[in-house]
């Protein structure tokens, strides 16, 4: 199979996934105790009889389930996904705004995760056993085992409370530009980055270990090729597949750690618009953006995957 | 080149003997936590949620060794108090999601066919969801509470067991001894219980540690974001949560708890590292 078609079948399945992610997510709603239109009436305790009727036919919660359901995937296939009944705002704009700021916090602090960790990992299996390896690997199971909200609380007592560099606070405010940006999300990414070091790294060091042992790579450091030129044009290339796997499962719990963070640091992402609407119980918010959370994520599954196979001419499906 | 090969008992034996450093030290940590859950409210210096209004925020002294909250509660006793909560949630939610996992993992790859290929599937889309997402929509599904965190823990770790399981006993189906139970008779139960689940507990248990630190963080997150734990229930996560703003002011109310909740997940670590040793140093012994 070519890589083209490789992409479509996954594609296909892709839109599968996704179908049964809407399907599960909207199903499980069914479950709650009460529904939508109890709720908008539950502020006026008006909670029986016509306006109630009336407010179901409204909302179309009269109908059977999964006419229910096939009107809110019409909707949301065209990107409307109804309005939010806590804000009384169209939840589309809404979840775009939020998933942007989202993103000023999870791109940086992937691209910086990643590439510490690569460095990290390198470093590490080069110089196996030696106190730095040792150091590395102290650094990144503390990082493990710290959860989010104590190394970022950790982080504001430091650097805000103490020496008074930062923001405690990442609460959108008057300002603009690129320096108001940089303090706003110097705290929160530097979180995020640091959560995200351990497993990349881990893997990338065991992995050159395993390639920097191999017969080929011998073979360049004895015709007399400098060290650099073996690691980097010889050995990273096969290190580095078993770390875009792991960048791809790190994107899926940096999208759980960025509620964490985000509620941490009182900024305005998708995760705390999440934690919003499960708190007043604002379904429709909920459903909306449970389903683009899990959207991203399998995308960058999918991303993950091509790349593999692009990197390893070895692999055909 | 001359090799002196040292007969099996001699390298494996005094191992098997001498317990892991990693795993005294693991138990010791986990055991003292263990220790303050279950007696914790009878040996702290006061009661958990005595307000000592005259003194609160106090920093750490002789009178309040961790200092005191905004409403004057001792630190040191909510922080003693406080490892039931983390422990028993993510205890629960451990044992709850490996023991689904386990029968779910066993029966699926012993009888494999179409119902292992439906089970997977239904695994697949439940892990696509990112594990603390996951564990969010379940709260949110059902409500706010501890009982319901230990849940979404378990729902979280199910498919992830039930894949660990299901691989190790597709390598066991075609066993010699599987293969003889088969070959005598003996019903599908009887083998999966007595044939193929005693040679699990080893990688069951180390996963099963695995989770536990999972949970620990999970659960502590969840009571953080306000979604396990319910006040006043002296619980870490939520005291680092509540008392958050008063981090700078005065950091003890969050240091202390932040301190127990590494402690106690560096432990759980430390113990899964040193029973994997422990596990492969006897399994090393045994062949």
């Amino acid at each position: 199979m070519t890589l083209g078609a490789y992409v479509l079948r996954r594609l296909g399945l892709l839109v599968l996934t996704l179908l049964a992610i809407s399907l599960l997510v909207s199903g499980i709603f069914q479950l709650l105790p009460g529904d939508a239109a109890e709720q908008i009436l539950g502020a006026w305790a008006e909670r029986s009889g016509a306006t109630l009727t009336a407010m179901r036919a409204r909302l179309g919660l009269d109908r059977p389930w999964h006419e229910q359901y096939l009107g809110w995937l019409a909707g949301a296939v065209r990107g409307d996904f109804g309005k939010s009944l806590a804000m009384d705002v169209p939840i589309a704009p809404l979840l775009a705004e939020r998933l942007g700021y989202s993103l000023r916090l999870a791109i940086p602090a992937l691209v910086l995760g990643v590439t510490i960790s690569l460095v990290l990992g390198v470093v590490a299996a080069t110089r196996r056993n030696g106190i730095i390896d040792h150091l590395i690997t102290v650094v990144t199971l503390t990082g493990v085992s710290v959860p989010a909200f104590v190394l970022g609380s950790v982080l504001i007592l430091v650097f805000a409370g103490w020496l008074r560099w930062l923001p405690s606070s990442s609460a959108l405010a008057e300002g603009s530009g690129p320096g108001y940006w940089a303090r706003i999300l110097a705290l929160p990414v530097a979180t995020l980055t640091v959560e995200s070091l351990a497993y990349i790294t881990r893997t990338t060091r065991s992995s050159m270990i395993e390639v920097l042992k191999t017969p080929y790579v011998r073979t360049a450091t004895l015709k007399g090729l400098p060290r650099r030129v073996v690691l980097v044009k010889h050995a990273l290339r096969n290190g580095l597949l078993p770390t875009v796997t792991v960048v791809a499962f790190n994107f899926g719990w940096m999208l759980g750690g960025v509620v964490v963070v985000e509620q941490v640091f009182n900024y305005p992402g998708i995760g705390s618009l999440v934690l919003f609407a499960i708190e007043q119980r604002d379904l429709p918010l909920l459903q909306a953006s449970m389903c683009v959370v899990a959207f991203a994520y399998c995308v960058a599954n999918l991303a993950a995957d091509v790349l593999y196979a692009v990197l390893n001419p070895r692999i055909r499906y | 080149m001359a090799v002196t090969i040292p007969r099996p008992a001699a390298i494996a034996l005094p191992r098997a003997r001498r317990w892991p450093a990693a795993l005294v030290a693991g138990v010791a940590i986990l055991g003292t936590f263990a220790i303050f859950a279950a007696v914790g409210p009878w040996i702290v210096p006061y009661d958990v949620e005595q307000f000592h209004r005259a003194s609160a925020l106090e920093a750490p002294s002789h009178a309040f060794w961790f200092g005191t909250d905004r409403y004057g509660r001792d630190v040191l006793s909510r922080v003693v108090v406080g490892s039931r909560s983390t422990l028993a949630m993510a205890a629960a939610g451990t044992l709850l999601g490996v023991t689904v996992g386990l029968v779910l993992g066993l029966g699926s790859g012993y009888v494999g066919g179409r119902p292992d290929e439906a089970l997977m599937r239904i695994m697949d889309i439940v892990m696509s969801f990112p594990s603390l997402l996951l564990a969010l929509l379940v709260v949110s599904v059902l409500g706010a509470s501890a009982v319901n965190a230990v849940l979404s823990i378990a729902v979280v770790f199910v498919p992830r067991v039930a894949r660990v399981v299901r691989s190790a006993v597709l390598g066991l189906r075609t066993a010699e001894f599987v293969e003889a139970a088969q070959v005598r008779g003996e019903r599908g139960s009887w083998i999966v219980t007595r044939e193929i689940l005693p040679n699990l507990w080893p990688p069951i248990i180390v996963e099963a540690c695995v989770r536990m630190s999972f949970a620990v963080l999970m659960s502590v997150s969840l009571s953080y974001l306000g979604l396990g734990a319910q006040p006043p229930t002296p619980d870490w996560g939520l005291m680092v949560a509540k008392e958050r703003a008063f981090l700078v002011q005065a950091p003890w109310v969050v240091l202390f708890p932040a301190a127990a909740i590494v402690t106690l997940v560096i432990g759980v670590n430390v113990l899964g590292d040193g029973l994997r040793e422990w596990l492969m140093a006897r399994k090393t012994a045994d062949e």
